[in-house]
């Protein structure tokens, strides 16, 4: 007890006279501001939830339905791509996107006038690839994106949270302590999409997919199916694939896009941005093959020229189209909004910049607008089918445009297909892998192309009953078109 | 009545007591004589006392034969063998002692040399201490120097240019592969077909499917050897410079060259790497590959992706594939295990036998096409990818078909003195300038010429006999199975 009271007396003693400068404290976060630590709530880290009681058992409970798994932190540890996210700001890539971004030399050191950039360079880097721990006074970074990181931060329930008391609080009393539902696909994708897409904090720009950061090309049930998966599937909410899962991850990944577009496009006196940034435009506008049936040349070629990025949003724009025609006024108006914005967009740097801002903030506007007016329930496996299958119904050619497009459609089919592998669904399944290999990056030896080398081939046709096969896109064509089927005559037989 | 005016007593004719007197001279002549004879027939006594049917030869036997020397009766198998031999009786050859021992036949050198002749018209035994084996070039020289007259006689002539007047080494014909063909001879059937073929222009090209080019490797620069090589240490800036001996092992009794080992002197530079292919996970399957056959190395290859998924079917099946075409794919399960073993031993297979890419590690391409002609079945047998197979270099161990040559008496020349070739518009190329393998390096016989001379020349020479090079026993072994001859020692 006395040594309790000295050792104590003494910690205080020595902390107390040292000046804040020099106090324990990772030099990176210097000048952090994370909204992670708000200003009561703050991370624990990891090892804090790794009790072998806990989360972190050897031995996972793989019999009890309503109780938890017990080794989601090994999990974790041995499978999860997030835990190797703070470490690849080390890695060897790493080092060269530093290098690259001119703010250190060969071997990471910070070159003697960039230390400040340096500094605010590696502060954006943590602020998605790592978990702050501990309070702002004293914080500390050493671990990639944790469990707090998406369960909210721990400091207000980690002793309360394993209590019955603790699952009879309202969700809004839960989140006040900090506690982030995962329960909702809602959630779930926004705080995906805070990291995957962007935030005001997070900014994954050109300047650094051109230093070497892989693009960020989001999908929600894609990126959840690959998921390791630290969880027991208790029923609906906890679906990866599905009508729901996907049409909630397109709407919240273009709002999310949307906003961070507007942020790359304001002109506001205070946070002014410079523009163009180009990864709002398509990459392959840029990057592409010089050889000769490109897709480019049909879509691109002596038209209004560099589409935007339609990754995140043609999804959605997609649904909405097809919400037009039964009525839907704010779909409609916000189909017209993406057209005038894409239509600027595709005017290339020298669209103007004030214009642009103004545009992508009626299409926010009319986004929000829209997705606030609808009742999901309405968008079930069989009207998202059913969109997906109008939209190809008078010209075969709109999906097959560009790259993004194609893919998009090719990750929605293979959700609303929800892997099901009875008779048809093995025969989809089929169709679904030949469309990949016909849309995939080519992977030569150790290394990754970054470009759709056989996404080529001239659509000689856009009628829906042409069935050649002769190029690539063709071939893309045709799987999709029996895809379509497939899943039209299963949802409604 | 008889005339007795002459008559003088016979004892007045003559003086009776000479008689009476012996005469010294005579006498003596006498006793000589008798004891020459005696001493004679005592002396010969003596000697087959002592020396059996030896003493009756002309010189000693051979070196060879020496221990059967007191046994006239093993050659010498008739009475009045020599005398009947000359007259021509064919019973009297002593063909059939030779061959108790010796394996050697008269049809050894050509099937159909017609001679009256048996073993020792050109072994000629009893000439003292000589080796049998060294024939006199006249021997030869009678066949050879008019050899169109006895061959005319033949049904079907190979079409060989033999020579018609080769009395010597000075008119020796060059030597077979050396020689330019004739338009007429193009098509016929040669003795060197096996290890050459010919070219257009009528010269005979080494016809081995391995690819070596000696200037590369021979250069005055020296070669760049990777950190690992054995003499990286002691080289000068990572060059070291080759020599013949680098990789021309003589053998350890010096009757010739070993076979060129790969693991003795290419793989130091040659590593049958291919780790830059792979990536950095898979770092585990690169080491290098022995240099085996096909079949072997495809073992090895399953051996280890074997092992390597099974070290890492976690992480190859613990998350599960994306299905983002960005990713790479990466198949679960092991019924999937055969595809994906089956995908990785083509690509790693063809990266082996056919890549041109340096590797990292040494300055020296790795790839088996690099030396060998590659080629692949054209489809799968029973599910696996096809097999490479490479065509056998067929590397003659020795190309001068008819001649011996020893290595280790010229070992103060030079190679390149003699190892070198010539090419029409090149002029004579020398082994350390030959960029290909199929460069024949061997010299022309008037390289020999300049220093063997035979005995007719007046300076000083080193011997150019027929039998320094050729056999005319060439057909056979040298020993047939000594049973007979264990006999008789025992005996």
């Amino acid at each position: 007890m006395f040594l309790a009271v000295v050792s104590w007396s003494v910690f205080g003693l020595v902390n107390a006279d040292v000046p804040e400068s020099s106090r324990v404290v990772n030099v990176a976060n210097r000048k952090a501001t994370s909204r992670r630590i708000s200003s009561h709530h703050y991370n624990l880290g990891s090892r804090s939830c790794a009790a072998s009681a806990c989360h972190g058992s050897i031995k996972a409970d793989e019999t009890n339905d309503d109780l938890i798994r017990r080794d989601e932190y090994l999990i974790w540890q041995k499978s999860d791509p997030h835990e190797t996210s703070f470490r690849a700001l080390s890695s060897k890539l790493g080092l060269e996107m530093f290098h690259r971004l001119g703010v250190t030399d060969v071997s990471g050191r910070a070159l003697p006038d960039k230390e400040d950039e340096y500094l605010a360079q590696y502060n954006n880097c943590l602020n998605c690839h790592a978990t702050k721990i501990g309070s702002r006074e004293r914080s500390y970074v050493m671990e990639g994106v944790s469990c707090e990181s998406c369960h909210g931060s721990a400091s207000e329930w980690r002793v309360t949270h394993y209590q019955e008391s603790f699952s009879e609080l309202s969700d809004h009393e839960k989140s006040s302590t900090g506690y982030r539902n995962l329960q909702d696909h809602d959630l779930v994708a926004q705080r995906c999409v805070s990291c995957h897409i962007g935030s005001d904090q997070a900014n994954v720009n050109h300047d650094l997919i051109a230093a070497g950061h892989p693009a960020l090309r989001f999908e929600l049930t894609a990126y959840l199916d690959q998921y390791p998966k630290h969880w027991k599937h208790r029923g609906e909410s906890h679906k990866t694939d599905g009508a729901e899962a996907w049409f909630t991850g397109q709407t919240v990944s273009a709002t999310a896009a949307l906003q961070q577009l507007l942020r790359r496009a304001n002109t506001d006196s205070e946070h002014h941005a410079v523009w163009p940034e180009l990864s709002e435009f398509n990459c392959y506008a840029c990057h592409h093959q010089l050889s000769g049936d490109s897709w480019r040349m049909t879509t691109t070629f002596g038209s209004s020229s560099l589409k935007g990025n339609e990754w995140y949003v043609f999804g959605l724009y997609t649904i909405a189209l097809q919400r037009k025609q039964t009525g839907d006024e704010r779909a409609a108006m916000f189909c017209q909004k993406m057209d005038s914005l894409n239509e600027i967009l595709g005017r290339g740097w020298s669209s103007d910049q004030q214009s642009l801002e103004a545009s992508v903030r009626e299409a926010l506007g009319a986004l929000e607008r829209w997705l606030k007016s609808i009742d999901k329930s309405e968008f079930t496996a069989e009207f998202l089918i059913a969109a997906w299958s109008e939209a190809v119904s008078e010209d075969h050619g709109v999906l097959l445009e560009s790259w993004d497009r194609a893919t998009q459609a090719y990750l929605a089919l293979y959700a609303l297909n929800e892997e099901s592998n009875d008779g048809d669904g093995a025969k989809i399944l089929d169709n679904l892998e030949s469309m990949r290999e016909l849309l995939s990056f080519p992977n030569e030896g150790s290394r990754q192309l970054n470009s759709p080398r056989d996404f080529h081939g001239e659509l000689k046709s856009n009628s829906p009953e042409d069935n050649s096969n002769s190029t690539n896109r063709e071939k893309i064509r045709s799987l999709m078109n029996s895809i379509l089927k497939a899943l039209n005559s299963k949802h409604e037989g | 009545m008889p005339d007795t005016r002459a008559i003088k007593k016979i004892s007045e004719r003559f003086d009776v007591e000479s008689t009476r007197y012996s005469n010294a001279i005579k006498a003596t002549r006498k006793k000589l004589t008798r004891a020459a004879v005696v001493l004679t027939i005592l002396l010969v006594a003596i000697i087959y006392a002592i020396e059996d049917e030896a003493a009756f030869q002309s010189k000693p036997v051979s070196a060879h034969h020496s221990g059967f020397a007191r046994k006239c009766e093993l050659c010498h198998e008739s009475s009045f063998q020599l005398p009947k031999q000359i007259l021509g009786v064919e019973s009297a050859r002593f063909e059939h002692a030779c061959t108790e021992c010796h394996e050697q036949h008269l049809s050894d050198h050509h099937v159909n040399a017609r001679l009256k002749a048996d073993c020792s018209t050109c072994h000629k035994e009893h000439s003292g201490n000589n080796s049998l084996v060294e024939v006199d070039d006249n021997y030869c020289v009678t066949c050879h120097l008019g050899l169109s007259e006895s061959l005319a006689s033949l049904e079907s002539p190979k079409s060989v240019s033999f020579h018609n007047s080769i009395e010597a080494i000075e008119s020796h014909p060059e030597i077979r592969i050396k020689q330019q063909l004739r338009p007429d001879e193009k098509n016929s059937l040669l003795e060197s077909g096996e290890n050459a073929n010919i070219d257009p222009n009528g010269h005979f090209v080494d016809r081995t499917s391995l690819r070596f080019n000696h200037k590369v490797h021979m250069h005055s620069d020296g070669i760049l050897v990777p950190p690992s090589h054995p003499k990286y240490s002691t080289s000068d800036n990572g060059r070291i410079q080759l020599s013949c001996k680098t990789c021309h092992i003589s053998k350890s009794d010096h009757t010739g060259f070993e076979p060129i080992s790969f693991e003795q002197s290419c793989v130091q530079c040659h590593e049958l790497s291919f780790s830059q292919y792979l990536e950095e996970s898979q770092k585990s399957l690169s080491e290098p590959i022995p240099h085996t056959t096909p079949e072997l190395i495809r073992g090895l290859l399953r051996e280890r992706l074997t092992n390597y998924y099974e070290n890492n079917e976690s992480n190859l099946s613990g998350t599960r594939p994306s299905r983002l075409p960005t990713k790479p794919q990466s198949r679960q399960g092991s019924t999937n295990r055969d595809k994906w073993m089956s995908e990785k031993l083509q690509a790693i297979e063809a990266q082996i036998f056919t890549s041109d890419q340096s590797s990292i590690e040494s300055s020296a391409s790795s790839s088996c096409q690099l030396c060998h002609k590659v080629s692949i079945e054209r489809s799968e047998s029973q599910g696996n990818p096809p097999l490479w197979s490479i065509e056998p270099p067929k590397i003659p161990e020795k190309w001068l078909q008819h001649a011996r040559f020893d290595h280790a008496r010229h070992q103060l020349m030079d190679c390149t003195d003699c190892h070198y070739t010539d090419d029409i518009n090149d002029g004579r190329i020398s082994a350390v300038d030959s960029t290909t393998s199929k460069h024949i390096l061997l010299p022309s016989i008037k390289t020999c010429q300049e220093c063997h001379k035979s005995k007719r020349h007046k300076k000083p020479a080193f011997r150019g006999r027929c039998v320094d090079c050729h056999n005319y026993h060439h057909a056979l072994p040298e020993r047939k199975d000594d049973t007979r001859l264990l006999e008789l020692i025992q005996n």
